[in-house]
């Protein structure tokens, strides 16, 4: 297999895309018979270099952040540049990864929709998205351990991958839960988004030197 | 009212739409996202955690968020391309973060981001293929807060004012 795993995040530094990407690519490197190829969109590839890469790889997987319950637009560019293209996705694989803040796996779902549909219509083979939301902190933390869930349950999906050449549903269902917040945890969660709000959000904006109510400025009521 | 259409390319098929809000006496801003230079967002947070509501990117999209904040309706227009909005369109999407606040709040059954400004216009999508919209109305209706935000150029002009200006 060669498998092309492009970072769609537009994001030079602290990307939560690449380590999610990186955690998927670790398991695989002990395979000689997979060789993965990265590409970041942050770094501005030409689109020679793009399509090359493609043209090159038989497997490909798209990370990106959830932007607007979708793929950024540097995203959607690839993807309508791929499909000019797409005598080249003929038969290929085509997944995707697709992070975000919110813990809910619903998020993810409509654009889930669209991308099967966008692989069906390119003529390659639709793989499934990895979907997982709580990823905001991930670029924050000092050290990514192993055993960090985020990261085992990215590396299940790898160990998979990597025997079966594709995704397993059943772990992307596990991966993407909670899809939904029930309405019996409704305190529960109140409680702690107060909490994420006070010590990730604040402390990011104190670090700025943004106190909680110059954060809400409105510049542009008139 | 106060009416701003963002277009990324129904041009001419918005002409009498216009001409007939204009007509209703209402204050129609026109702008083509084709013409403006709109960068994609760079993920930077900027806008949330340094200069609060403001981007760091010096092009177009702050004039457009001035005239968003003070619109009644935007109307965001687009061609169906592939099931999806255009580029153009998305890229302007994205750049509508300052908008929003960083905290998180609960919606129901998932969670969301603050608002920053006490009103925020009524948004509604006008788009040109109601037959391959469904991808659109899924993933972009949470983002809209109304019934009816999806409009078609098919659909009978008197249906297209009528929705644009119903308060």
């Amino acid at each position: 297999m060669k498998l092309l795993l492009i970072n769609g995040s537009p994001k030079v530094k602290n990307s939560n895309t690449a380590i999610l990407l990186k955690a998927f690519e670790r398991p695989l490197k002990n395979k000689a018979s997979i060789k993965p190829q990265t590409i970041s969109l942050a770094k501005r590839p030409s689109d020679e270099e793009i399509l090359e890469a493609i043209h090159l790889n038989d497997t490909i997987i798209i990370g990106f952040p959830l932007y607007n319950n979708s793929m950024p637009s540097s995203v959607l560019k690839l993807l309508n540049s791929m499909m000019i293209h797409k005598h080249d996705l003929k038969n290929k694989k085509i997944g995707f990864l697709v992070q975000y803040g919110f813990v809910e796996g619903i998020h993810g779902q409509a654009v889930e929709e669209w991308l099967r549909y966008w692989v069906k219509e390119s003529g390659g083979h639709y793989m499934g998205s990895i979907i997982k939301g709580g990823c905001d902190g991930l670029s924050k933390l000092k050290k990514i351990k192993m055993s960090h869930p985020t990261i085992k349950g990215m590396t299940e999906i790898a160990l998979y991958f990597s025997k079966h050449h594709t995704f397993d549903p059943n772990l992307l269902a596990d991966y993407a839960a909670p899809m939904t917040q029930k309405k019996k945890n409704r305190k529960l969660m109140k409680c702690i988004i107060k909490l994420m709000n006070h010590f990730y959000w604040k402390k990011l904006m104190r670090a700025n030197g943004v106190s909680e109510v110059a954060s809400f400025a409105r510049p542009y009521d008139t | 009212m106060n009416i701003l259409i963002l277009d990324s390319g129904l041009k001419e098929t918005l002409i009498p739409i216009i001409g007939e809000l204009n007509t209703k006496q209402h204050e129609v801003t026109i702008i083509d996202l084709k013409e403006q230079q709109i960068k994609d967002c760079i993920g930077c947070y900027d806008c949330w955690l340094k200069t609060p509501g403001i981007c760091c990117i010096q092009d177009d999209m702050p004039k457009i968020l001035q005239a968003y904040v003070k619109a009644d309706v935007v109307v965001l227009a687009s061609p169906v391309k592939m099931g999806f909005i255009t580029a153009e369109l998305k890229s302007m999407i994205d750049r509508l973060i300052p908008l929003n606040h960083p905290y998180l709040r609960l919606n129901d059954d998932r969670m969301g981001h603050v608002r920053r400004y006490e009103k925020m216009p009524k948004r509604l999508m006008l788009l040109d293929d109601a037959q391959n919209s469904k991808f659109i109305k899924r993933i972009f209706a949470p983002l809209f807060e109304q019934a009816n935000h999806l409009l078609y150029t098919s659909d009978k002009r008197e249906v297209i004012i009528r929705e644009i200006t119903i308060d």
